[in-house]
């Protein structure tokens, strides 16, 4: 049960996006990707749900290639994708309702508790808060029964406060809603404190530079604030990649 | 409330002035009739015109009716078959430049002096804002939304249910609320070259009789047939959002 990237590569319009990424993501592990802005993090996402093809390389979920559109993922994009006129329950049903499979009502309502969202449960997107949108979203990636979740920033556009509780709140979730995750952030942070494995990918085109295990006997916020000299590290390897690249000579 | 009786008070001084105006200078009632002459008018005449008010709004509704099930269907044909759509609406926005009524002469020729000539002058009047409108709020619809829904398995016709519809009914809506305006006009413009009822026949008829006070009662009437139809369909696209897409009233 692994996800594997080998020598992938992606150009587009004659821009060279990924060059020679290689990974493997084991079962049930956290592991985000942190690379600077614009070097190509959702790409990956991208082609792992098939929505791009790589130019060069190969993809695949346990030994099975990705050749094109799939549904192995729960993909939660950059912005929520909730559809305005679905309320919250069917919002976060969506899957259910595409692939014509029953709706486990008790598990929908205590999922809902569990996120905070049971009041809310008839209300419009409009009516939510930034953070409640996410957690929709967020509701509706964990109600989707694929193994793999793939998450683009799904706290990008929250202020610090709102993304703190809900990382604490990804992080707190119980371990029957734990899947294996990708995670692209470019909050080195978060990286740190959601993720087992960070991948650090260099400036576009991009390629994994550093490869970092976390294994925490205990992660809460005073853990996080303990490890301000890996930040300090991964901020200054990402910063002499961007410098770099900017300035090739 | 206030913003609602600001455009109140200035039909009342129109009104007045004009009541003033033709009171002052003697307009004689077949040049142009008082305020107060075409509400006598509308009174004394009222049955005639509420029999030629429901013929007009008959044959409106079912024009309205047939133009809306068109530009439904033929605008998501043209979205989903892409080569159809640039074969024709090119063509559908090219016969815009051709003013409908002069069609209506042939229309009579072809279907006779009933309410089928009516009808198809209603639905090429109708037809247009909601395939517009329609179209273009479906080519509109984000592809990362329908990528989206595709990693989840939504097939082609799924799509179109759970996004490009409901998406789209905003724009048909809009073509539909400029629709419901003219195709009032549609009716009339039928009326007026063979009809035996209707306001627009009415109105040849009164007009014929110098009875000009009874043919602005008729224009009275169709100004209440069009806002009528107009507030309508906004109810309309209020329940299909709550009954259709939410499943639900409340």
């Amino acid at each position: 049960m692994t996800i594997t990237l080998k020598n992938v590569g992606l150009t587009l319009d004659k821009l060279d996006i990924l060059n020679d990424v290689t990974a493997t993501i084991a079962d049930g592990s956290f592991v985000s990707l942190i690379a600077p802005s614009g070097a190509g993090k959702s790409t990956i996402l991208k082609l792992l749900t098939g929505l791009l093809q790589p130019s060069m390389g190969t993809l695949a979920v346990d030994g099975h290639a990705i050749t094109g559109l799939n549904t192995t993922f729960s993909y939660l994009p950059q912005e929520d994708m909730l559809f305005p006129w679905y309320d919250v329950d069917q919002n976060i049903t969506l899957y259910q309702r595409i692939n014509h499979q029953p709706i486990d009502q008790e598990r929908v309502t205590e999922l809902l508790t569990i996120c905070g969202l049971l009041p809310y449960r008839h209300f419009l997107p409009h009516q939510l808060s930034g953070g409640m949108r996410q957690r929709v979203a967020l509701l509706r990636t964990m109600l989707n029964p694929a193994n793999y979740r793939l998450l683009d920033e799904p706290f990008g556009a929250l202020d610090a406060m709102t993304r703190g509780l809900m990382q604490d709140w990804l992080l707190g979730l119980p371990a029957n809603l734990k899947r294996t995750t990708l995670l692209v952030t470019h909050d080195i942070e978060e990286a740190i404190y959601l993720s087992d494995r960070i991948l650090v990918l260099s400036a576009r085109p991009a390629h994994v530079v550093q490869d970092i295990a976390l294994t925490p006997a205990v992660r809460n916020r005073d853990w996080l604030a303990a490890q301000a000299p890996l930040k300090a590290e991964i901020y200054e390897l990402l910063r002499a990649d961007s410098l770099a690249s900017a300035n090739p000579d | 409330m206030k913003h609602r009786l600001y455009p109140l008070g200035s039909l009342v001084l129109l009104l007045g002035i004009w009541q003033l105006a033709v009171t002052l200078l003697h307009t004689p009632a077949f040049i142009l009739p008082s305020p107060v002459a075409v509400a006598q008018a509308l009174v004394t005449d009222g049955q005639g015109l509420l029999q030629n008010s429901w013929v007009t709004l008959y044959e409106s509704l079912i024009g309205l009716g047939i133009a809306c099930l068109l530009a439904f269907c033929t605008a998501l044909v043209m979205d989903r078959w892409q080569l159809l759509y640039q074969s024709f609406y090119p063509l559908l926005v090219i016969s815009q430049t051709l003013p409908v009524m002069v069609l209506g002469p042939l229309l009579s020729l072809w279907f006779g002096f009933g309410m089928a000539p009516k009808i198809i002058l209603v639905v090429l009047m109708s037809y247009f804002p909601i395939i517009v409108a329609f179209s273009e709020a479906l080519g509109k619809v984000s592809l990362d939304q329908i990528r989206f829904l595709q990693t989840m398995g939504a097939k082609s016709w799924q799509v179109y249910r759970l996004l490009k519809i409901p998406r789209g009914m905003q724009g048909f809506f809009a073509g539909l609320r400029i629709a419901a305006t003219y195709c009032v006009s549609g009716a009339i413009i039928g009326e007026w070259l063979s009809a035996e009822a209707g306001l627009g026949y009415y109105m040849i008829r009164v007009k014929n009789g110098y009875q000009i006070d009874k043919v602005f009662a008729a224009i009275l009437c169709v100004i209440v047939l069009s806002l009528g139809l107009n507030i309508v369909t906004r109810g309309f696209q209020k329940l299909y959002y709550k009954i259709v897409i939410q499943g639900r009233l409340s």
